[in-house]
């Protein structure tokens, strides 16, 4: 119908051709012999898949697309006009060759679709970039978090391309990474544009070898890798869509549309059925984007995993004859001793040559191309020595229980009931408060939380709020809001004693206060922990700081308190955590000294999200306990 | 208390904690260990979720002058530059994954890795750039 309107158009206007005219013309010529009606385009249109290649979003009756780069249209209302779009694109990828090139993915559904000419065309940028990769397999990769350093605390996700021939080795693989153009140093102004949309997003391709690099050798994190089920013709759509990506910019927002958001709207577009955007939260956490993999059955055909320096050091050290571990715990010396055998040796020089990288990872990088680095030195008399040796490496054995997908949902809501029970400063009576209470956890574990595929001994929570219903003067208070928690429990190598540390900050209820005494709070603590299988063992120095109202007694609006304890935590069973503390108190504003306190949590899971955390606190003459129900989500 | 609460506050305000990333070209390892330092930093890249860092790669260029244009793969020199550490570790060993990709790289999969390891101390002799690394191997081998 399309061809035969062009027709008429050029017999009405007495073949005068025009360069305006000369566009339809050719895509009359270049479009296949089924013909489209105007009805027909319009369902092309509201196609899943057309819609996703160009990450368009309903906004109620209308779509706009995620892509805010002009030249990532055909149209000029391209951007929120899929059908103007469409017609568009037919028109100039019916004529433009190097248009086709650049934007294969679009072509490719359209050929299928029977609205461009079958043919290959010739575009060598797109054909060196497809025997680069020779795209054999896509795997999405998890960074897995890593609590000795807190930027890798919530994880990360991006695509392997696995080669044809690559015989699944590692280092020959490209990783296709969705980041943020970072534009500032700043802390503040960072956080700020990286919540507003102030930083531009786009894909990026990569040796995966940088990746390791990145991830398993500098942040010591292991690399959890998901193999995905797609079949040739969505293999050809997924290197065709990655290769427009280079024509596509976003803007990126760190809670809503950052990796995670973009991978798997990238997987709409190649397999539409699966549906993921509907199932993304509002704001989504990279360990999410595993738990949506999963809800489609078969989606993930395998999973592997790339342990992280750490662990490959604990294995090569797990791999040592317990006269060997008893060397290096004596001596601590990278050369074994004589008497042990070939084999002995070579593990042992094995160890050492990895628990090196580990350890000086980053004087030994520094060191790169310098003339008698000190480490460097050091690590090449150890590789000399397990060059004379002949016997294999050990394999690494790798645990992969704690496969990050099984990791609890992030956000709570809870509801319970507390007790508290106070008595008044500088006075000799006491205040009884019964509360009922109402609590929301945007993010994301805490300690007592279900532990399985989650950081190990650590926490970070973000967004969180309580707030309580006093039934002693019938009115609800906000009692607080943490804005973060981060919360560490170091592991160090092959010893099970190391730092904890926690930064938390936000707004409270003033601790012990008999009214309503909201202000801003900053938390810290240092110590160290002692980790023995599912126990851990703390000496803690936390210390806070209040800043709210004063009183006839409170001088102050500054409220400082120190509470050195020792801290009991245990995985008790698989569904039930403890945590006991019992410490001396010393707040600036009370004329005593030091008192004694003793705090008790649980946490029991009930059901598949849903658990019950109950806590209990005295100090002298105040105590609290509370009960809440949480429903994980 | 009060020069404490200052101090506190302003650690949050400082800037420049960290250095940025610089451009990508051959030498990748260098982008890796720079940057992402500082406290405050990390804590706020924790909060915000940017453990993604930079993107400093496009995916029209991907490595772009690092590879061999027939082949559509990292060169040798160019692989040994970014992996020398661990191909050294390989090397010492006679095997592993670093030293297979090597290998294959360069059309040389079948390679006896004995003759390398044999050979350590002349290949990672401490002046020894990643090109003639790379030509003491195919030489070997």
């Amino acid at each position: 119908m399309l061809r035969a309107s062009t027709i008429i158009l050029l017999n009405l206007s007495n073949f005068r051709f025009s360069i305006y005219i000369l566009g339809p013309i050719l895509w009359a010529l270049f479009i296949s012999p089924q013909s489209f009606g105007s009805q027909d385009l319009e369902k092309l249109a509201n196609d899943p898949q057309w819609l996703n290649l160009y990450r368009y979003t309903s906004t109620g009756m209308d779509n706009d697309s995620t892509v805010t780069n002009n030249s990532w249209f055909f149209h000029p209302q391209g951007r929120s006009n899929p059908l103007a779009e469409l017609k568009e694109a037919v028109k100039v990828l019916s004529s433009s060759e190097g248009k086709r090139c650049l934007f294969p993915a679009r072509t490719l559904f359209l050929k299928r679709q029977g609205l461009l000419k079958e043919g290959n065309d010739f575009c060598p940028k797109y054909e060196y970039f497809a025997r680069k990769l020779q795209l054999e397999n896509v795997w999405i990769v998890f960074a897995s978090y890593y609590v000795n350093n807190p930027s890798s605390a919530f994880g990360h996700t991006l695509f392997k391309i696995e080669g044809k021939s690559n015989q699944q080795n590692d280092y020959l693989e490209y990783g296709a990474n969705f980041a943020a153009q970072t534009t500032t140093a700043n802390p503040l102004a960072y956080a700020i544009l990286g919540l507003t949309g102030g930083f531009k997003g786009n894909y990026g391709l990569l040796p995966y070898f940088v990746k390791i690099q990145e991830y398993n050798d500098s942040e010591s994190r292991d690399l959890w890798e998901y193999k995905l089920d797609f079949n040739k013709e969505e293999k050809d759509m997924f290197l065709a869509h990655l290769w427009e990506m280079d024509q596509a910019q976003y803007d990126y927002y760190y809670l809503t549309e950052n990796c995670s958001y973009h991978l798997l709207t990238f997987l709409d577009a190649i397999r539409p059925t699966l549906g993921f955007k509907e199932k993304l939260p509002y704001f989504i956490l990279p360990s999410e984007t595993l738990s949506i993999l999963n809800q489609k059955e078969g989606f993930v055909s395998e999973i592997r995993k790339r342990p992280s320096q750490f662990n490959i050091v604990q294995s090569r050290f797990e791999n040592l004859s317990n006269e060997a571990q008893a060397y290096w715990n004596e001596t601590e010396l990278f050369i074994p001793k004589n008497d042990l055998s070939q084999e002995e040796k070579s593990d042992y020089l094995d160890f050492s040559i990895d628990y090196l990288d580990l350890k000086y990872q980053k004087e030994l990088h520094k060191e790169v191309g310098k003339k008698g680095g000190k480490y460097t030195t050091l690590k090449r008399k150890i590789q000399m020595a397990r060059s004379q040796q002949t016997s294999p490496t050990q394999k690494i054995k790798i645990n992969k229980e704690d496969s990050p997908d099984q990791i609890h949902a992030p956000r709570i809501i809870s509801t319970g009931y507390a007790l508290r029970s106070y008595e008044k400063i500088g006075q000799q009576e006491k205040s009884l408060h019964k509360n009922y209470l109402l609590g929301y956890r945007f993010s994301f574990h805490e300690l007592l939380d279900h532990p399985a595929g989650a950081p190990t001994w650590s926490e970070l929570i973000m967004g969180k709020i309580l707030a309580r219903y006093d039934e002693t003067d019938g009115k609800l208070y906000l009692d607080q809001f943490t804005l973060f928690r981060t919360h560490a429990n170091q592991q160090k190598i092959l010893s099970p004693i190391d730092l904890s540390w926690l930064v938390e900050m936000g707004a409270r209820d003033h601790l012990f206060s008999t009214h309503h005494d909201f202000g801003p709070y900053i938390k810290t603590h240092i110590g160290y922990n002692w980790q023995v299988k599912s126990h851990l063992l703390r000496f803690l120095i936390p210390f806070e700081l209040d800043y709210s109202s004063t009183s006839s007694y409170i001088k102050s609006p500054l409220k400082a308190l120190v509470s050195p304890r020792m801290s009991y935590y245990a995985l008790v069973t698989d569904n039930f955590r403890l945590n006991v503390d019992l410490g001396m108190m010393w707040r600036s504003y009370q004329k005593r000294n030091w008192e004694g306190f003793g705090e008790v949590s649980f946490q029991l899971d009930l059901f598949k999200g849903i658990a019950l955390e109950t806590k209990a606190f005295i100090q002298k003459e105040n105590y609290q306990s509370e009960a809440q129900l949480k429903y994980y989500f | 208390m009060k020069k404490l609460l200052v101090t506190l506050v302003s650690m949050l305000f400082v800037g420049n904690l960290y250095a940025a990333h610089g451009p990508a070209g051959c030498g990748l390892g260098a982008l890796i260990f720079e940057g992402k330092q500082g406290l405050v930093f990390n804590v706020l890249a924790a909060t915000f979720n940017a453990s993604s860092g930079n993107q400093t790669f496009a995916m029209s260029t991907g490595t772009l002058g690092c590879e061999d244009a027939k082949k559509a793969q990292v060169t040798g020199p160019v692989f040994i530059q970014n992996n020398r550490e661990k191909l050294a570790n390989d090397i010492s060993r006679g095997q592993g994954e670093t030293l297979s990709a090597y290998l294959k790289l360069i059309g040389e999969d079948q390679a006896q890795t004995a003759v390398l390891q044999q050979n350590f101390a002349t290949l990672f002799a401490a002046d020894r750039d990643a090109q003639s690394i790379h030509n003491n191997i195919v030489e070997l081998i």
